[in-house]
């Protein structure tokens, strides 16, 4: 960047500045007794260009008006790396309100109007800020230090500033996650917490579908056993109720026959008298002989034969009759006897199952009742069958009370049963909100080691920044010691040939009186400005190298304040020697050795108002 | 510096100013890591350059002040 004129109104010193048409190649000398301005001029293209000086901090930028004025203003051209002229104008008042306006020179659209878009148009045109400028192109008649090694303008022409930057996100990035990663493992705290008053435990459904299990299966086993006491009830109840009815029959078939037993004697009786009386009618028919033996049984002439054959044919019929009679009741009763022996068996079966009462003997009936007398058969049959109804009675009893028994167990057994099964579905339900909250740990988990992945990667980034941030440098600072040192004996007549900067800037002049280093502090105050201004060069040539890639100029404010005549003439002759890194220099004395030729000399006094300069 | 990387991640011929600078620089720490340090995980150490040059990009963008 090359200065092509400054006009400036009320700034500082001055109340009208004016350098115009300023040589783009060459040495500008400012020279001037104490107070006559020289200073004034730099903070003026300082203030032209960035909007602040350095010696006023922003908060009293307001002191750049000239005393007593209430605004100032001013306008400078120049030309950046792509040869393009632009002009720059700033506009100040006593309020602090500022103005700037960037456009190119003879255009009047401009290419930026306010104050921050200007300085950002600015600094992509220019390739620095200010901060770069007042560590490089501008030395300061006060500044008698290193620049900072920490300072952004350092950093930056070292090209570890963006590299900080990229450390700054990613130091910040891994702080943010390590408190995501705080806020996850608190979750899983509160989540684990929940787990835990959940209260699921491992065995517990598995105990519970167990004992669900055999309680099913009790109840299963008891819901049978109750349907088989249903029908053994039944089955009491049609023995009884067939028991009942074969007992009414029995009393009735017992009532006839002893109405038939009480008859048969009278009948046989007359029957007997009836057949005798006929028989003796017949003996006087019976000559010389015996009478019995005169019978003449064919004779059938007579009607008292025929009675009494008829009679004696009759009772033999009776007493066939009688004897069929017995035998069917004979008949009838063993069949009453079997089916009333194959009912006892099937009870005697079916009530093992419920009654346990041994004296409750239904199939021990005795000696068979065949057996019997004929005229105790009928009675003996009801007797067994009265026992017989008895006993199942008895039998039907206790299995209403078996039934009773079982109905009640079954409805403990159902009411067991809900209860276990509601346990369950509590349990599961228990197990499946922990499983989701197990899910949601395992997701956390997830995302915890994601960002301990991400925290691992930016902790290896940092790393290696940190190297390359040294190793940068380290580089840069050799640059830079390399740079100096080629100036060194120029800048100090020779005197001085080698120094060193470590990685803070730290810089140590090697004595050849002493032959060693020494820091900076153990030499002349002269000598210092001489190492200063080497440095600074150095750090210009690095600025230009790599970011301005074109003319430069450079103010040098005093630089050779404590030097003597002959220091002088060595030291302009250098710069004129890096003519072709610093196209236009700017320097400030308060006067040079006459024999010192310049191309453009400005002589500043104490009286004036107002400096116009115009090249011849 | 003859350092040339052979991961497309770590190529840094389009690359510019302090994004160069890095990639260079990590291109021959590679080498020198993979050489001498026990336990180097090129993969982690890919990702993380990439991540740096990615952000570096965005500086220069603009997009982190």
């Amino acid at each position: 960047m090359i200065i092509n004129s400054l006009r400036a109104h009320n700034v500082l010193k001055y109340a009208r500045l004016e350098m115009k048409a300023l040589p783009a190649k060459g040495m500008i000398a400012i020279s001037g007794l104490n107070e006559s301005g020289k200073s004034s001029i730099g903070e003026t293209i300082c203030f032209a260009l960035f909007g602040q000086t350095f010696s006023l901090d922003p908060e009293h930028i307001t002191k750049v008006i000239r005393w007593g004025e209430t605004q100032c203003a001013t306008l400078i051209e120049f030309t950046p790396s792509n040869g393009k002229r632009y002009r720059l104008e700033r506009f100040l008042d006593r309020y602090g309100n500022q103005g700037a306006r960037l456009s190119l020179v003879g255009r009047r659209q401009p290419i930026a109007r306010s104050v921050t878009d200007v300085d950002s148009k600015l600094n992509k045109l220019i390739q620095f800020d200010y901060p770069q400028f007042v560590e490089s192109f501008y030395l300061i008649q006060r500044e008698l230090k290193t620049p900072h090694p920490h300072s952004v303008a350092v950093k930056t022409m070292a090209g570890v500033a963006a590299l900080e930057d990229v450390g700054k996100v990613l130091t910040a990035e891994i702080a943010e996650h390590k408190g995501v990663i705080k806020v996850l493992d608190q979750q899983i705290t509160q989540i684990r917490e929940q787990i835990s008053h959940l209260g699921v435990q491992a065995e517990r459904l598995v105990e519970l579908e167990d004992r669900c299990c055999l309680v099913r299966e009790g109840k299963s086993e008891r819901m049978k056993l109750a349907e088989r006491l249903k029908l053994a009830l039944q089955a009491c109840k049609d023995s009884i109720s067939w028991i009942r009815g074969s007992i009414v029959e029995l009393n009735a078939s017992l009532q006839r026959r002893s109405a038939l037993q009480r008859a048969i004697p009278l009948f046989l009786s007359l029957a007997g008298t009836a057949w005798g009386t006929a028989l003796l009618a017949q003996v006087p028919r019976v000559e010389g002989s015996p009478g019995w033996l005169q019978w003449d049984f064919l004779t059938l002439e007579s009607g008292q034969d025929l009675w009494l054959f008829s009679s004696a044919g009759i009772l033999s019929l009776l007493l066939i009759g009688l004897w069929v009679r017995r035998r069917l009741l004979e008949w009838r009763l063993a069949a009453f006897e079997q089916s009333l022996i194959e009912q006892a068996r099937t009870l005697e079966i079916l009530k093992q199952d419920f009654v346990e009462d041994k004296e409750v003997d239904l199939a021990d009936f005795g000696e068979p009742l065949l057996e019997a007398k004929y005229l105790n058969l009928c009675s003996q049959t009801l007797e067994l069958a009265q026992t017989y109804a008895a006993r199942v009675t008895a039998l039907q009893d206790q299995m209403a009370a078996q039934e009773t028994q079982i109905n009640y167990t079954i409805k403990t057994l159902t009411q067991e049963l809900e209860r276990l099964e509601e346990a369950i579905a509590e349990e599961q339900e228990r197990r499946r909100q922990a499983q989701v909250l197990a899910d949601r740990i395992e997701k956390t988990q997830a995302q915890i080691e994601d960002y301990q992945q991400k925290i691992k990667v930016r902790e290896y980034a940092l790393e290696l920044l940190t190297a390359a941030c040294r190793h940068l440098s380290r580089r840069f600072n050799t640059y830079i010691g390399i740079v100096a040192k080629t100036l060194l004996p120029s800048l100090t007549g020779g005197r001085y040939e080698h120094l060193r900067i470590d990685e803070d800037l730290n810089v140590q002049i090697f004595s050849s009186e002493k032959s060693d280093f020494m820091d900076i502090d153990e030499i002349s105050s002269g000598t210092q400005r001489q190492i200063m201004l080497c440095i600074r060069l150095a750090l210009s040539q690095a600025l230009i190298k790599t970011a301005v890639r074109g003319p430069q100029f450079v103010f040098l404010d005093e630089p050779f304040a404590f030097s003597d005549q002959q220091r002088v003439r060595g030291a302009i002759a250098a710069l004129r020697r890096l003519h072709e890194l610093f196209s236009q220099v700017f320097i400030i004395a308060q006067e040079f050795p006459e024999d010192v030729t310049v191309d453009k000399h400005i002589v500043c006094k104490r009286e004036m108002k107002a400096l116009i300069f115009q090249r011849a | 510096m003859t350092a040339k990387s052979n991961d497309p991640e770590l190529e840094f011929a389009n690359l510019k100013g302090p994004a160069r600078d890095f990639a260079l620089f990590c291109a021959m720490e590679m080498e020198r890591r993979e050489i001498s340090s026990y336990g180097f995980d090129p993969e982690l150490y890919k990702e993380a350059v990439k991540l740096v040059l990615q952000l570096l990009q965005k500086v220069n963008e603009g997009q982190i002040e």
